[in-house]
């Protein structure tokens, strides 16, 4: 009699525990769909993108990959527009947003971030050799470019002195093409990113010393999903600890960015 | 006699810096700001090779240096490829390479020295041969957008014309509507409208048939209109006769008239498929993945423009080999008028 007794309360116990941990059920249903989802512009190098063999490459592939493996899922990629991102997130069209998306108060109405995985500069690109703009305040007057819905149309509000002009861009390429034949004064990009044109394309850009902005980069989840978002929290978390984010970091921007210690 | 001991004193001035900043190099290892800054006054002063001086006494620390190694070296290198001396340019590179050996920017940058090094024809064919597998896999795309349309187009375009000519005012005022709301808007803005527009509608479509809904209704409007023309252009006595003889209204459409235009509805529906090949670009504006989109992913990713030749060649291609089709299919359709 005792010994039922004893396997009913455990029972109970179990039971508690796994309601407990039943949740959302999102991490579950990914699971058992075997893949998870992420949406992503891929023409966004380094973050994510496509070399010549068609294959997707970035440090945020590399990492979500890492991630993918470590929990045990597939990860499968969904290229979509960048505008209306969200949108598409909240339709269902994906999981989430691994696709260096910066942190805003604006984005965290509608969606719920991860805590931030790597922080990154916004800066003023020039031509080289530039003798006009040597400082982030001589752009006093500057024709701007920025791509258009990129957290560069938010870093130009706060350059040391208001520029004459800012012009959107589909794509940062066209913004730094226009620049290069002088019908832009700068362009205000990613550090990571910006460094990434200007190696492609040695002899026509540089950067003017100092970061306008530095933005914290977050993975987005639906709101609900809380369980799922958790998980790969965790697997994050482990990632910066045994140094696979550093390595990662430096791979793809030749310096640890991803460590939540040197962010002052 | 002012201006000289001023270039003098400047000078003295530079050298002093210059020694200054020496010993603050040594003695604050750390703060590298100062250093790019400088190296940067430098280059705004056009000495490029005092600021690669003044960016070579950034030393790598291991650990923690901020990236400030990588930086200075990449910068150098940058320097050297503008002085044209590769060589130093790719030692530079290889500094941050023998370091981490997978850094991206530094092996982007190895790619684009080669290149400079390489002649012009050479590296125009090298990228072609690197684009065209991701180009084709878009153009394969295209083609399909343009099949389904070809297929779907004339039909929709035969009944817009049977129902524009139609004595049924309320089919025939339906068709007018149509003819009039496609062709009246651009393209562009119906497509946004089919599939960012719809789903706040409640109705979502796929890109690919949100594409086809699109080109589908254009096309199928413009090419009612070319059809209604056809119809007309056949004497009106024909249908008369057709019906003398005991035929009903569409038997006579069907065996008399619809045929006798097909020689002469060849040259505009060609002119319209053609056409189409360029308009299916405008889908890569609805997260479609076609040609015009491949050629802008990789026009992105590798800021070349080879890509978009390239894009432009293929597009030739295509309605070179339509413009063929088409005159073939005109002789053979007008084959017992061209007696």
């Amino acid at each position: 009699m005792k010994k039922i007794w004893v396997i009913l309360s455990s029972l109970l116990v179990l039971a508690c525990a796994v309601s407990a941990f039943a949740g959302d059920g999102s991490f579950k249903r990914v699971k058992s769909q075997g893949a998870l989802t992420i949406g992503l512009d891929d023409a966004f190098p380094p973050m994510g993108y496509r070399n010549d063999k068609g294959q997707l490459v970035g440090f945020d592939i590399d990492a979500a990959e890492e991630a993918g493996k470590r929990l045990g899922i597939k990860i499968n990629w969904q290229p979509t527009a960048w505008d209306g991102v969200i949108h598409a997130l909240n339709s269902k069209k994906f999981d989430c947003i691994w696709n260096g998306m910066t942190i805003t108060e604006e984005r965290k109405k509608e969606v719920a971030f991860t805590k931030p995985y790597k922080m990154d500069g916004q800066v003023a690109v020039v031509r080289f050799g530039e003798k006009k703009f040597k400082k982030l305040a001589d752009l006093k007057g500057a024709k701007v470019g920025v791509q258009k819905g990129s957290s560069a149309v938010e870093a130009v509000k706060k350059l040391p002195a208001a520029p004459a002009e800012v012009r959107e861009y589909e794509d940062n390429p066209k913004a730094l093409l226009d620049l290069e034949s002088k019908r832009l004064d700068t362009v205000i990009i990613d550090d990571a990113t910006g460094r990434d044109f200007i190696a492609k394309r040695p002899g026509k850009f540089q950067v003017i010393p100092g970061n306008i902005t530095k933005e914290p980069f977050g993975v987005a989840f639906r709101k609900e999903d809380v369980e799922l978002r958790e998980a790969v929290q965790k697997t994050l978390d482990k990632m910066v600890k045994d140094g696979t984010m550093a390595k990662l970091s430096k791979k793809w921007f030749g310096e640890d960015i991803t460590n939540p210690k040197k962010w002052k | 006699m002012n201006f000289f001991p001023g270039r003098v004193a400047k000078r003295s001035i530079l050298l002093f810096s210059c020694l200054f900043l020496l010993t603050a190099s040594v003695a604050f290892a750390k703060d590298y700001d100062q250093l790019f800054s400088d190296a940067n006054d430098a280059m705004g002063q056009g000495d490029l090779p005092a600021a690669i001086t003044i960016l070579e006494k950034v030393e790598f620390e291991k650990g923690d240096d901020d990236g400030a190694f990588v930086r200075s070296r990449m910068q150098i290198a940058r320097l050297q490829f503008a002085l044209k001396d590769m060589a130093a340019a790719t030692a530079a590179a290889q500094e941050v390479l023998a370091i981490y050996p997978d850094n991206s920017e530094a092996l982007n940058f190895m790619d684009s020295v080669k290149k400079e090094q390489k002649p012009r024809y050479a590296v125009f064919i090298e990228d072609c041969l690197r684009f065209l597998p991701q180009l084709l896999k878009g153009a394969v795309m295209t083609i399909t957008l343009v099949v389904c349309i070809i297929l779907i187009s004339p039909v929709g375009g035969l009944l817009i014309a049977l129902g524009r000519i139609s004595t049924f005012k309320p089919i025939s005022g339906i068709c007018w509507l149509f003819i009039w709301l496609f062709r009246g808007t651009p393209l562009l803005l119906q497509l946004f409208f089919i599939y960012y527009g719809l789903p706040s509608l409640g109705v979502t479509f796929k890109p690919f048939t949100a594409a086809i809904l699109g080109l589908g209704l254009n096309y199928s409007a413009y090419l009612g209109e070319i059809i209604r023309g056809g119809i007309q252009s056949i004497e009106h006595g024909q249908m008369e006769a057709a019906k003398a003889i005991g035929m009903t209204y569409w038997q006579a459409m069907r065996r008399v008239i619809i045929p006798q235009t097909y020689k002469r509805l060849m040259p505009p529906i060609g002119n319209e498929f053609i056409a189409l090949i360029k308009d299916t670009a405008l889908v890569s504006t609805i997260a479609m993945v076609e040609l015009m989109r491949s050629a802008d992913q990789m026009f992105n990713a590798y800021f070349n423009v080879t890509a978009l030749i390239l894009a432009a060649l293929i597009y030739l291609l295509f309605t070179t080999i339509f413009t063929f089709i088409f005159e073939k299919i005109e002789i053979r359709a007008g084959i017992y008028e061209n007696r």
